[in-house]
């Protein structure tokens, strides 16, 4: 766990360094400084959004407290402060919700019902022990920030590219090209991921895929002799006066072939 | 499946985005845009992950004793269980966390259940833990819980990997009532009228001397008879008889009631386990029926180490026997299979292969007319008009209830789930499917059989609406006649024949049962009769009077009482085939 605290208070320290570089609200940037490091030190769960939510602030109170063209500042331009927030922000927040796994919790409550236990096991446990923590998986995202960081600025170019879309404001039509996008990624891979987990179902669920695909086609034929048959086997109850038991169980092994012990 | 601290960290990072998109400020814009990149990513790794490594998990299993793996487990007996989970996929898993499905009616001793870490094809996931059972019936392995997720605790996925194995839980080997005395019993007298029946054989008796002929062996010379009288003398001893002894067990719905491990049928388990022991010990023939109200099963008497295990793995199976009644209403047992059906089969449960359409409840919900009604003796109006009242509240719930209520609903989504597991178990297709959603007793029938199959615990009504017993199983007494009847035909000498069944809620349809008892008695076998409640009962009072008048002693299904009557007669039996005819 001293890594992932160590590689939030640097990716911290340098978000820090970048906001004093941009000559940033001291208190502010004292207020983020707070927060983010008793985040580290206590896990909390909020910290990362709390971060997230100080650094837009702050940046929104910077763009309407000056008197910035907004045209100019749409231009791509690949600036290395950004990219160093980007991949400072990037690296504490990772750094913090690796922490939250490592002292809360990484896995939800879905521990299966009680009911069904055996009384003599353990509660599941739900947060990760700190041996299991490698130092590949440390350097492999400490290495992978600037990659993320420099890869938004490529979407980012992209996004302000101009276009025209239905006669809308530019803003209003660069969102909705963002969230467009989005969508249609989302949605295209869903699909492919699915395809991919149809291709690698098990025998038990693709028999139970089949088995439900002919019970929607034939569903309402099906559905009314099961009523008949349901009836018939009621029927048969009352007017044999036979226990339920009989009948059914009579039924039940001639129509399954159900053989029990003995 | 994205978890709540995934959803919280998407819709901030969204909505920063948002923010920063309509106000125009870049580096807000840039931040959030690499933190929904990265989130992505994170997303389709996992996705990508859990979907290769999908169907190629695998299970190794050991269960195993101080002298290596076994086949079967015995009570009381601690045994080692170790479990590996492999990954045969190229891509490695970041986080998995595996949990064993402890089997009901075992004791973990020691060792742990669960183990977690990254799951690469090259490291598999171990545990190991040491158990013990206390009943016999069968233990049952049903796989492993993985539960996966990423780093971060965003993305999370539960799968069960079925590997079952079963294991029979023998009954104890070393059970401190189930011996013979060893006092040796000099004296005892011919009965008046008999006539000895000297027989020479290889028992340790000693019977007579006589005279050395060639061939004798020579460990068999009587030295000192043969100084005496100066010539050589053969010592010969008694013939050693075998008792064969038939156990009847009754394995019926009627013991099979309550907890598995606690219910009636385990203890006429441990009984005949105990006797047949005791019988193996003293070279004597120990047979085994096992009946209930639909047939037999039966072991002819025999002796020896194989035999004796054979006749403990046929007790391990009866002892795992469920009840099973349709009188139960299907809202008691859904939730159960329901939460059962989740925890060993949450793959099967998923939308993409077992599909509910939500609408269905409000087109076509059961129909009125196919559900149970207690019945109501026909004659008078006020009755009819009772049974009619009662249609038509059924009716009114069935149209409208069923279709707005929301746990109507639900309940409706879990009985197609499940009655297509079910159907696909049983390999019936949408025919069965069909069937359980509209048959609530061949329904709640197989739910039992599930439960049971998966060794979970379930409550059954004992009475039906009639307020009758639902377990007394009265066709059994035929069938117990008739198995009795063709033991005793098969029988050669005198044999003892012990019943252990549950006759006290029958006991007023008897008559064929005393029958072939009487004509056993008359054949010179000896009968004993042991009843799973105690025979100083009030209700059991009559019964054994019964029996008394036919000679057949009834004893309660209590080991400190009935192994050691068993046992008595069994050596009384032996002392007569001894010596006395």
């Amino acid at each position: 766990m001293s890594g992932y605290v160590g590689l939030g208070a640097a990716s911290l320290g340098l978000l820090l360094l970048v906001l004093l570089e941009r000559g940033q609200n001291l208190v502010v940037s004292a207020l983020i400084l707070i927060v983010g490091a008793v985040g580290l030190l206590n896990a909390q769960r909020l910290a990362p959004i709390l971060v997230l939510a100080l650094v837009t602030v702050n940046e929104l109170f910077k763009q309407f407290g000056s008197d910035i063209d907004l045209d100019s500042e749409l231009l791509p331009v690949f600036r290395v402060g950004d990219v160093v927030l980007c991949a400072a922000l990037l690296g504490y927040v990772a750094a913090q919700y690796r922490i939250q796994g490592l002292s809360h919790f990484i896995l939800p409550a879905d521990d299966p019902p009680e009911i069904t236990r055996n009384p003599s096991r353990t509660p599941l446990p739900r947060k990760r022990s700190g041996h299991s923590v490698t130092s590949q998986e440390l350097s492999l995202l400490a290495v992978s920030l600037p990659f993320w960081a420099i890869l938004a600025q490529l979407v980012w170019t992209w996004l302000n590219y101009p276009r025209v879309l239905l006669g809308w404001d530019w803003r209003v039509a660069r969102a909705a090209v963002c969230l467009l996008g989005l969508i249609a990624c989302l949605w295209v891979t869903n699909h492919v991921l699915d395809y991919a987990r149809r291709r690698r179902m098990t025998l038990a669920e693709a028999r139970l895929l089949l088995q439900d695909t002919l019970w929607n086609e034939t569903r309402g034929e099906q559905r009314w002799f099961a009523r008949w048959l349901a009836w018939f086997w009621l029927h048969c109850q009352s007017s044999r006066h036979a226990p339920r038991d009989d009948v059914l169980t009579r039924s039940v092994r001639t129509t399954l072939g159900r053989k029990e012990q003995p | 499946m994205l978890t709540s601290r995934g959803l919280a960290f998407f819709l901030a990072v969204l909505l920063a985005l948002a923010i920063s998109l309509v106000t125009s400020t870049p580096s807000v814009a840039l931040a959030g845009l690499t933190l929904l990149l990265w989130f992505l990513a994170s997303w389709l790794l996992f996705q990508v992950r859990t979907i290769q490594a999908h169907g190629r998990l695998y299970v190794e299993r050991r269960v195993a004793d101080k002298r290596g793996p076994v086949k079967s487990l015995w009570v009381g007996r601690t045994f080692e269980v170790g479990a590996r989970l492999c990954n045969k996929s190229q891509a490695a898993l970041s986080f998995a966390c595996i949990d064993e499905r402890l089997p009901l009616g075992v004791e973990r001793l020691d060792g742990t259940t669960q183990a977690e870490g990254p799951l690469a094809p090259a490291a598999p996931l171990e545990i190991g833990y040491r158990i013990r059972s206390h009943s016999p019936g069968s233990v049952r392995f049903e796989g492993l819980t993985v539960r996966m997720a990423d780093f971060q605790g965003f993305f999370y996925r539960r799968v069960f990997i079925q590997d079952v194995r079963d294991f029979r839980v023998l009954p104890s080997l070393t059970a401190a009532r189930g011996h013979f005395s060893t006092v040796k019993r000099h004296n005892l007298l011919p009965l008046s009228g008999a006539h000895r029946h000297p027989r020479p054989g290889t028992g340790s008796e000693l019977l007579d001397l006589r005279d050395y002929l060639p061939g004798d062996p020579p460990k068999m010379i009587a030295w000192k008879a043969s100084a005496r009288r100066d010539r050589l003398m053969t010592k010969e001893f008694e013939s050693e008889v075998p008792i064969r002894c038939t156990l009847f067990v009754d394995t019926s719905n009627s013991v099979r009631v309550g907890l598995p491990g606690k219910n009636t049928l385990t203890s006429l388990v441990n009984i005949v386990a105990a006797v047949a022991q005791a019988n193996s010990a003293a070279r004597d023939l120990t047979g085994l029926c096992l009946f209930d109200e639909f047939g037999v099963s039966y072991i002819k008497p025999a002796r020896g180490q194989r035999h004796l295990l054979r006749i403990f793995e046929v007790l391990a199976d009866a002892a795992t026997l469920a009840p099973t009644t349709g009188e139960t209403a299907v809202a008691q047992l859904l939730p159960l299979a329901h939460r059962l059906a989740e925890e060993v089969y949450p793959q099967l449960l998923e939308p993409q292969v077992n599909y509910f359409p939500n609408w269905l409840p409000l087109w076509a919900p059961q129909a009125a007319w196919t559900l149970r009604r207690p019945p109501i003796p026909q004659g008078t109006p006020l009755r009819r008009l009772k049974e009619s009242a009662r249609y038509c509240a059924d009716v009114f719930r069935q149209g409208v209830m069923a279709r707005l209520s929301a746990k109507a609903r639900k309940h409706y989504r879990w009985r197609k789930q499940l009655s297509a597991i079910l159907a696909t178990r049983l390999g019936l297709g949408p025919g069965l499917l069909a069937l359980l959603l509209e048959d609530d007793a061949l329904f709640v029938v197989e739910l039992q059989h599930f439960l049971s199959e998966h060794r979970v615990a379930f409550q059954l009504p004992l009475y039906g609406p009639g307020n009758e017993y639902l377990f007394a199983a009265p066709r059994k007494v035929e069938v117990l006649a008739a198995a009795l009847r063709k033991a005793v035909a098969r029988g050669r000498d005198n044999e003892l024949f012990v019943l252990l069944a549950d006759l006290l809620p029958i006991s007023d349809r008897l008559d064929p049962l005393l029958a072939a008892v009487k004509m056993a008695r008359a054949r010179h076998h000896t009968v004993l009769v042991v009843c799973p409640q105690s025979a100083d009962a009030a209700p059991a009072l009559e019964m054994r009077r019964t029996f008394a008048r036919l000679g057949v002693p009834v004893t309660g299904a209590f080991p400190d009482e009935s192994i050691p009557l068993i046992l008595d007669r069994l050596e009384r039996l032996r002392a007569l085939e001894r010596g006395v005819r």
